[in-house]
């Protein structure tokens, strides 16, 4: 099982997205994906067509932290992956977290080593979290295989990337599973000077960490998004180009982690 | 028609897929050396404490593996022994609503404080933290609040019975005064005047340490601590009320250098001070009325120029206010133009010997003019401290209380 968390303690850099986008992908090529909204804004849960306000707060992972199988909890979308959804009381997520054994790191892991044994089994989970340090980007990275970071060449992204190298060097002392971070360039586009400035520190610095797949601005992406639907459910204007795109960050993926 | 390329390609992943899911529900080939599925070896506990470290806030370090739980609100109280009171301005809930009614002093703070209590009905997203202890003002408290003062008088405004509460050991008191800063330096709402208090009560939980270890605790410059003490410069009741106008340093710097150069009085301190509350409270009127959000909560229609002008003012419309007791304005311009000449006196003695006759005569004339001077100043001093030492009747006082003459005439 492989397990991504989308993750940067920068907001506006496109996680929900790509949380989406991805776990579609991976369905095209008949993957069973679990997608875990992990955010209390429950973003990519609207996104699967869950409204907001349908459910009850045990029916998030709130409810797996109560001890409900996450089998149950576990729901189908028309996107072809399964959704554990998110609950605006996760708002307080991190404190449950905190009070749980080793104030929750291994709370989630846990939850999926579980889920295993049960009816649903996934190939790959995806985790889309809140752009925040604390306890649920720990448990997350707790039970990741591997950590994607969506980046911008810009100043205050790059801040955020160094703070989350951090962090995943840290998890790594816990979780001997999580093999790395992979930073995906997305919503590319270099405008400028200082945008190639920072491109360029950017392919510098994380040389071993850049993925080849690079996610440009296209108008199919953000219509899709507008009517709530990954690239591969929406028709129309340059959509075949994107998901090709990210059908090249499946296989890039399954690469890097051994699984074809 | 035939499949596309990216068709083709997808056929192709999944067909890998495919094989790897056949493969994979083959039973593994017999190994004896390997286990199928290697446990991961346990972190240790030095990776979980820098996890923990690494990715949970103070607070949430303090209640690591402790459970939530549901306290009455009524066994909850603010620790108000001395030394352990939260450097914060957040009056008791009876002082806050009197009668039914917001206290006119805290209306905005009030104004904020049910807001808060609104949403902590609805629902309450971090408990607050706790430790066990009474006190003699209030006996009934079981608990005594370490973070989440401003939840719990929430709480008590809107009238919840309950919060939801960790309970943590009781902490020392430099802990306490850390972890309280720590949650409170990023809020908006915290001021520069509770900053400085929290600087005291540092120094003072260290053991009277120097201000460099105090700086040290916080990671503040030197000249930021500098700053944030000169705010201590105002008496306390004026500190209350610095602390409710949310005045940061900077704005507030106009009045406490006047109060430390003595160009301010304390009543013309009050005055302006009284003005800047009323200010402050006409927008925010002005804010609910209209309903934007005029008034952030750092009260963003106060701001340097303004107390500026207003010091400025009261130093020319009320010199009424300049109580007899402060610094007349010539004084620190005359210290130190006396100061200045002394210094340079002291200088030109080793170097007289090369002055020309007609160089040391000019001098001499300036020297015993100066001479005149000071001796006309001293004079009249001695005069002024004279009637100043000795009021009428004061030397009858002084041989009133001599035990042999006051035994007489009783």
């Amino acid at each position: 099982m492989q397990v991504y968390a989308v993750s940067l303690e920068k907001g506006g850099v496109g996680k929900t997205s790509i949380a989406v986008n991805l776990a579609a992908a991976f369905a095209q090529v008949n993957l069973r994906v679990l997608l875990i909204d992990l955010d209390a804004q429950c973003h990519a849960s609207q996104w699967l067509g869950i409204p907001a306000g349908s459910l009850r707060p045990d029916e998030s992972l709130l409810g797996v932290l109560q001890g409900r199988p996450l089998a149950t909890c576990v729901r189908p979308t028309d996107e072809g992956v399964m959704v554990l959804p998110a609950h605006p009381a996760m708002a307080g997520l991190p404190a449950l977290l905190v009070s749980q054994p080793n104030s929750g790191l291994f709370t989630l892991r846990k939850a999926l080593d579980q889920s295993r044994g049960a009816e649903a089994p996934f190939d790959v989970v995806i985790l889309d979290l809140a752009p925040a340090r604390g306890p649920v980007q720990a448990t997350a990275l707790g039970a990741a295989t591997r950590c994607i970071a969506p980046v911008q060449a810009e100043d205050l992204v790059l801040q955020s990337l160094k703070a989350l190298v951090d962090s995943v060097e840290q998890a790594q002392q816990i979780n001997p599973q999580l093999r790395g971070l992979s930073i995906l360039r997305n919503r590319y586009m270099l405008r400028g000077s200082i945008d190639h400035a920072y491109d360029e520190a950017l392919r510098e610095e994380y040389a071993a960490q850049l993925l080849q797949t690079t996610v440009p601005v296209r108008a199919a992406l953000r219509h899709a998004a507008g009517v709530q639907q990954s690239v591969f459910r929406y028709q129309g204007g340059d959509s075949s180009e994107v998901r090709s795109l990210f059908i090249d960050l499946v296989e890039e993926l399954m690469r890097l982690d051994g699984v074809v | 028609m035939p499949p596309s390329k990216s068709q083709d390609r997808l056929a192709d992943i999944r067909a890998r897929v495919a094989r790897r899911a056949e493969q994979a529900a083959e039973p593994p080939p017999p190994s004896d050396t390997a286990p199928a599925s290697p446990e991961p070896a346990p972190a240790s506990e030095a990776a979980l404490a820098a996890a923990s470290a690494h990715f949970l806030g103070a607070a949430e370090q303090l209640a690591q593996g402790r459970a939530v739980v549901s306290l009455p609100l009524r066994d909850i109280a603010p620790d108000e022994r001395p030394g352990m009171r939260q450097p914060r301005l957040l009056p008791r809930p009876e002082a806050l609503i009197v009668d039914g009614a917001p206290a006119p002093a805290y209306a905005a703070l009030v104004a904020e404080l049910l807001a808060l209590g609104q949403s902590l009905k609805e629902r309450q997203i971090q408990p607050i933290i706790v430790y066990p202890g009474g006190s003699e003002a209030r006996p009934e408290g079981r608990y005594h609040i370490l973070v989440g003062h401003r939840r719990w008088t929430a709480a008590n405004l809107v009238g919840l019975a309950a919060i939801d509460a960790v309970v943590v050991d009781p902490p020392d008191e430099a802990t306490r005064v850390r972890l309280q800063y720590t949650e409170n330096e990023a809020r908006e709402e915290f001021s520069d005047m509770e900053r400085a208090w929290t600087l005291v009560q540092m120094k003072r939980a260290l053991g009277d340490a120097p201000w460099e270890s105090v700086e040290a605790q916080f990671g503040l410059s030197r000249t930021r601590r500098h700053e944030l003490i000169r705010l201590l410069a105002f008496s306390a009741e004026q500190q209350q009320q610095v602390a409710l106008l949310r005045l940061q340093e900077t704005q507030a710097r106009p009045l406490h250098a006047g109060i430390r150069n003595g160009e301010l009085s304390p009543p013309q301190v009050d005055l302006v001070l009284q003005r800047l509350a009323q200010i402050a409270a006409a927008r925010a009127a002005l804010a609910t009325q209209t309903g934007g959000a005029a008034t952030t909560q750092r009260r963003a229609g106060i701001d340097g120029p303004t107390v500026a002008r207003l010091v400025a003012r009261v130093q020319r419309t009320d010199p009424l206010g300049a109580a007899p007791a402060s610094t007349p304005r010539w004084l620190p311009p005359l210290r130190e133009q006396i100061m200045r000449a002394t210094t340079g006196m002291r200088r030109a003695a080793a170097r007289v010997e090369g002055l020309n006759g007609e160089d040391s005569a000019i001098l001499l004339t300036d020297l015993g003019a100066l001479i005149e001077g000071a001796t006309a100043l001293m004079q009249a001093m001695q005069l002024v401290s004279l009637d100043a030492a000795s009021p009428p009747g004061a030397l009858d006082e002084l041989a009133g209380d001599d035990p042999g003459d006051g035994g007489a005439a009783g």
